[in-house]
């Protein structure tokens, strides 16, 4: 119940002024439907600009004016900072982008958020802005009714911008009014005690309304209606942004160890801006007059005078901050320490990137990724391979030692500790991402591969019976036989291994060449069985073991080559229509490899 | 109404659309990609002289000259497929 009575308090608070004042009713109004715009607005954006942004993001990556150049002109084009925060929240939790980046983007974005204070204290004070707005809402409401997606972003996007319009009108008007009627400014405080309480002010303002940009539409209005003197609107725009930071730290509670480093830093940032704001308020009021004069802004413009500090003390927060990134990232993650992961519990994966589906399918691939490095250690494992042999071997044929002991390893209980918790997850998560279009392909493919890397420890599992056995068995021709498709499958864990943790360009030839590998590999194809079966080297008996054993081979290996197509790529370049389109199927590398053969033949006996 | 608009205009309209000349893009991309490799594959393959290394570059030659050549005839096929408005 307390924690819900700020709540109480507000709606109280609002529904006596709605019965006692119609002016204030207006203002309050007006606040909401700007507040109500600002949503439609994100909401179409979102639509129009979410993909294209995440590309943005995601090239934006390497270099910190990079990062701090998305930042801001994202902000400044979608007048959001709040869908780039959840973006780049969301990126640093996929592993997209790092915490120093991350930061770059953030700054940027209180830099690009300043352009919101020009845009209201210029065009939207000066035009009766209000009559633009009903045909936006109406064209709007139409275009969010029709079904096509981009339309209905462009509907919300329309109607956003008109509900903003009208917000902004209704405050203009309940100011006027309010200004026939009484004088606030004789309420005005001067001196650090004007400047304390109306940074305070400014900060609850922000937090209860949880928008920055209301708050200084608020204050612009009502500055421009003379009803807020001009050190009192600049102590609220300071208290602004500490509010912002506020309630993106509350926002962070529930969210992941990146999630709270960033608002951390967001914090930290709007609070050593404000503080320096707050105490050099002279010394930028003055460069304000001077830039002001320098621009031709007029001496009783107050609201474009408020746009220019707030710009001038962000852009000062910046420059002094962004040398101290570096100590800010290690403080950061000192405080927000990442616990070592379990291996049941996802890396890449969380709740929070489902409202961007690019960088949760992102996180998903890399959490699957992260699945394989698992599971093709523990089928290694299973196969007897000591983990040095198998990964400093440089060819097959180093592999096709016998192991100096043949354990025979629980695979069910393996595969309940170490796949099936994450591989769970990772279901459970491509389930819950809402994607439609190039996505949802994408998604398939993700889910496909999942299972197909599932399958392969499934057949290893079965496999994996045989081959202890035959393992030590007293055949030899049969021990050779098995200790040939252990060294095949080792090969393949061991390449596939590699080309995961490489940036690797031609992943598609490598791949093909595995393929080519596992057809090459198949012995029922090649004759060799029946060669085995008429030289009597193998019984009837141990030829049905073998050779199902080879069919349980040759599927894996296909198995964790579809897993590797999807997996092993990023996302964005992925088109699995083509990819299927342009692969070899078995029989075209059967033919690529049987010329190669008779070409080689040719060399070794010329006609 | 120019060519280029028209298109433009059509990809804006038309996912299917979008999405052809989308793939085309994409395919076109890989192929030049798949000649470099193809041209760099055949200057080593010059290079070497042991018999066993010929044979694996000869192999993974012929892997990209198929892949290639199902490339070129996919990218064919789609520049002759009627636009879909």
């Amino acid at each position: 119940m307390s924690r819900n009575l700020p709540l109480v308090g507000v709606i109280l608070l609002l529904g006596w002024a709605f019965w006692a004042s119609p002016t204030t009713a207006e203002i309050a109004a007006g606040v909401a439907v700007f507040l109500f715009g600002m949503m439609a607005l994100e909401q179409g954006l979102r639509g129009l600009a979410g993909g294209t942004l995440e590309t943005l993001l995601s090239r934006s990556t390497d270099r910190l004016w990079k990062g701090l150049a998305f930042g801001a002109g994202a902000t400044a084009l979608t007048q959001s900072s709040t869908l780039v925060s959840l973006l780049t929240i969301s990126f640093l939790s996929s592993g997209l982008l790092g915490l120093y980046q991350g930061l770059g983007v953030i700054f940027g974005a209180n830099l690009g958020t300043t352009t919101g204070a020009w845009l209201m204290a210029g065009p939207a004070l000066h035009f009766n802005i209000g009559r633009g707005a009903l045909p936006m809402l109406t064209f709007g409401v139409v275009l969010i009714l029709t079904r096509h997606a981009t339309l209905k972003s462009i509907g919300w996007a329309l109607a956003g911008i008109g509900f903003l319009f009208l917000g902004i009108q209704w405050m203009k008007d309940g100011f006027e009014t309010v200004q026939q009627a009484f004088d606030l400014t004789e309420y005005a405080l001067t001196g650090i005690s004007g400047l304390a309480l109306y940074t305070v002010i400014g900060i609850f303002a922000t937090v209860i309304m949880q928008s920055s940009h209301a708050t200084l539409i608020l204050t612009i209005t009502a500055l421009a209606a003379g009803q807020l003197s001009y050190e009192n609107a600049l102590a609220i725009s300071i208290g602004a942004n500490i509010g912002t930071a506020v309630s993106t730290g509350l926002a962070a509670i529930t969210a992941n160890v990146e999630g709270r480093r960033l608002a951390g830093a967001h914090l930290l940032f709007n609070l050593g801006t404000a503080i320096v704001a707050l105490v050099f308020i002279v010394p930028f009021m003055l460069a304000v007059e001077n830039l002001a004069g320098l621009f031709g802004v007029g001496e009783d413009n107050h609201a474009l005078r408020l746009a220019l500090f707030h710009t001038l003390f962000n852009l000062a927060g910046i420059l002094l901050m962004v040398p101290l990134i570096p100590v800010m990232v290690l403080t950061l993650e000192r405080i927000f320490r990442s616990k070592p992961m379990p291996a049941d519990q996802p890396r890449y994966i969380h709740a929070n990137l489902l409202g961007t589906p690019g960088s949760a399918l992102e996180a998903a691939r890399k959490e699957l990724l992260r699945l394989f490095n698992r599971a093709s250690g523990v089928m290694a494992t299973a196969l007897n391979f000591e983990p040095a042999q198998f990964r400093q071997a440089e060819d097959p044929e180093a592999l096709l030692q016998k192991p100096p002991r043949v354990h025979d390893h629980d695979m069910d209980a393996l595969y309940l500790e170490k796949v099936k918790p994450l591989h769970g997850l990772i279901v459970d998560f491509l389930a819950r991402i809402p994607v439609k279009g190039k996505r949802a392909q994408q998604l398939v493919s993700l889910r496909m591969a999942s299972q197909s890397l599932v399958e392969a420890f499934k057949d290893t599992k079965h496999l994996n019976k045989n081959m202890v056995r035959n393992l030590r068995s007293k055949n030899a021709a049969l021990k050779k036989e098995y200790l040939q498709i252990r060294a095949n499958l080792g090969w393949l864990l061991n390449q596939l291994q590699h080309l995961s943790d490489s940036d690797e360009e031609d992943l598609e030839v490598e791949l093909a060449e595995l393929s080519a590998m596992a057809e090459q590999a198949d012995i029922v194809a090649s004759g060799h069985l029946d060669q085995l079966i008429r030289d009597r080297l193998i019984s009837a008996e141990e030829a049905t073991s073998l050779m199902n054993d080879s069919a349980y081979a040759y599927r894996i290996a296909r198995s964790l080559i579809v897993m590797a197509r999807v997996t092993f790529g990023s996302l964005e370049g992925l088109d699995m229509e083509l990819q299927d389109q342009l692969s070899l199927d078995p029989d075209e590398l059967r033919a690529i490899l049987t010329q190669a053969d008779s070409e080689t033949q040719e060399k070794v006996d010329p006609p | 109404m120019s060519d280029s608009l028209r298109s433009k205009l059509k990809k804006f309209m038309s996912r299917d659309y979008r999405e052809q000349v989308e793939k085309r893009d994409k395919l076109r991309k890989i192929l030049k990609k798949m000649r470099k490799q193809q041209s760099e594959l055949t200057d080593k393959l010059s290079d070497e002289a042991d018999p066993d290394k010929q044979d694996q570059l000869r192999t993974r030659l012929q892997l990209i000259r198929e892949q290639r050549r199902k490339g070129i005839n996919l990218l064919r096929d789609l520049k002759s497929r009627p636009d879909k408005d």
